[in-house]
């Protein structure tokens, strides 16, 4: 039979009567709370029992203090005066419980209990929603900026909807803790007027559906995002979120139990976190870069489908070549650029071929394309693409960019499930189009 | 509209400081509370640390002595002052209570 019982729970900061609630439950089961860490409670077996729990929020305390102060000793004999012995405490939570049939409350008054309670939630987690809050607006600022001057590439982007999807969750579960609260106090600081004393809000199970969602969203972007080491980064960005807290949580204790000082603990804790953090992501980008040097994974896309090579049978081992590959769910995008080292006597080659993943998003992104919305360097004014036979290209259209000088090498063409944005330095041959409108049917099928 | 930070005072404020007219600790106070009210009124120890703490920083009390854990207050000038405006507002509502339904039984 176990003696030990670790348990995920999940209160907001300020649940009181949530906390207390669930502790009286454990300990009516036969479960004592023995410790409260960031993400699960430590219970210990004991005979069931009817206790009383009390949450209170000492507001001179920190995590880091090495041990309890005289004022702080003083409070704990005035609670056992009254029969409340601690039972545990993290941070400015402490947490009490008594066996009397009937004991005097801790908190007798709601006005100075709710002032206390206020001056707690100032001082620790609104201060910490605001900052998450300022951030996911941040973010969803960057992610906006990106949908209206290339919401193709935007949609080809994992990383990008990624984050996108990581700053609107963030801005809903802080918004929603803010929010949350502010009605909760404004209600219990109404009450507490009249002598009354609000229960708080059950928030637990809201919070812990939102982490389940963003888990479940982490885990399959990762297991779809078909890049291993995208996958890796994922997977070790989880995984450092998750350590981090814990190993903080660890070191702070072991520096508590050694009674370092307060400030001492606070500033080695920061370090190993900040160093934990800084190592774990180091090694997962040293193997990433050492494993794609040794074969044993290719961070860079596959071989691009046309070279200036294949097209024109010119040998362009002189060439500078760059590809780089956006994936998601939604569309992938490939991207290619060659040209000669030495600047002349070869032939320039850049081409975007865009795989529509979800047919609906085809005239979307073609749309996009088409207009050029996208303000790229080599954009000028009076630019437009003009139709042309698409026959060359065995495809279904065929657009080639005309400017105020004439017609440019820049053409755009479409496919069943790709759009491919061509620019040669040469007038391209009918021969040459048709080769890539092969190669592109070939990926294709 | 919230009240005035002690233009008027709670109950447990009122008791509190009146068992502080003479100099007494902590838990003298959670102890002569009840017996002053004759059992109606008690002070959870949480409400009587928070607000021994607001009465030093607003000087309504002030510190005597400390032994270990245990410290002793006394009322301040100000604080006697404070309480003795709450005992005429009281008074003052208890003198209309009775001025209201005396007339009242009278017609």
């Amino acid at each position: 039979m176990k003696n030990i019982q670790i348990k995920w729970e999940r209160f907001a900061p300020y649940d009181r009567s949530g906390m207390e609630k669930r502790l009286e439950n454990m300990a009516q089961d036969g479960w004592m709370i023995e410790s409260m860490g960031p993400y699960f409670w430590k219970y210990r077996r004991m005979e069931p029992k009817k206790l009383r729990f009390s949450v209170s929020y000492y507001n001179e305390m920190s995590d880091y203090d090495p041990e309890p102060t005289e004022k702080q000793l003083e409070f704990h004999a005035f609670c056992e005066h009254s029969g409340w012995k601690p039972a545990v405490s993290s941070g400015q939570i402490q947490v009490f419980f008594n066996d009397r049939e009937d004991p005097v409350p801790i908190e007798t008054d709601p006005v100075p209990e709710i002032e206390n309670l206020h001056r707690f939630a100032k001082k620790t987690f609104l201060r910490g929603y605001g900052i998450l809050l300022a951030l996911a607006v941040f973010m969803m600022l960057l992610v906006v900026r990106s949908l209206f001057r290339d919401p193709v590439h935007l949609l080809a982007d994992g990383n990008g909807l990624m984050t996108g999807f990581a700053a609107v969750w963030l801005f809903v579960y802080s918004a929603a803790e803010l929010l949350g609260y502010a009605v909760w106090y404004r209600k219990a600081k109404r009450l507490a007027e009249t002598g009354v004393f609000a229960e708080t809000r059950r928030t637990g199970r809201c919070e812990r559906i939102m982490e389940a969602v963003m888990l479940a969203v982490l885990i399959l972007f990762a297991v779809f995002s078909g890049n291993t080491a995208r996958q890796i980064h994922m997977a070790a960005y989880a995984v450092n979120l998750f350590a981090v807290v814990l190993i903080g949580d660890c070191v702070r204790r072991f520096l508590r139990r050694r009674r370092y000082p307060a400030e001492t603990n606070r500033i080695y804790t920061s370090a190993v976190v900040f160093g934990f953090s800084l190592l774990v992501m180091g090694l997962v980008n040293a193997g990433i870069l050492y494993g794609s040097h040794n074969g044993f994974r290719q961070t860079e896309p596959e071989k691009p489908p046309i070279t200036v090579g294949d097209l024109t049978g010119m040998n362009d081992s002189g060439y500078l070549k760059s590809y780089d590959s956006d994936d998601s769910v939604f569309l992938g995008q490939f991207r290619s650029s060659e040209h000669p080292m030495d600047g002349g006597g070869g032939r320039k080659l850049g081409y975007t071929v865009t795989e529509v993943k979800m047919p609906v998003l085809y005239e979307f992104c073609f749309e996009n394309l088409f207009e050029q919305r996208i303000m790229r360097h080599d954009y000028t004014f009076g630019e437009r693409y003009e139709e042309t036979d698409p026959e060359p290209w065995q495809s279904d259209r065929a657009y080639r960019l005309r400017g105020n000088m004439g017609t440019s090498g820049t053409w755009l063409v479409c496919y069943d499930r790709y759009i491919l944005q061509i620019t040669a330095d040469w007038e391209l041959t009918e021969e040459q189009m048709h080769r890539i409108g092969e190669k592109l049917t070939e990926s294709a099928d | 509209v919230p009240r005035a930070r002690y233009q008027t005072l709670t109950e447990q404020m009122y008791y509190i400081l009146l068992c502080l007219d003479r100099e007494c600790c902590g838990m003298d106070i959670m102890d002569k509370v009840p017996e002053m009210t004759g059992g109606r009124v008690k002070v959870g120890p949480g409400t009587l640390y928070n607000l021994l703490e607001q009465f030093l920083s607003a000087e309504i009390i002030t510190e005597t002595k400390a032994e270990g854990r245990r410290r002793s207050y006394i009322l301040t000038e100000k604080g006697r002052e404070l309480l003795e405006a709450e005992y005429r507002r009281l008074t003052v509502q208890a003198e209309d209570f009775r001025r209201y339904f005396g007339k009242e039984a009278s017609e």
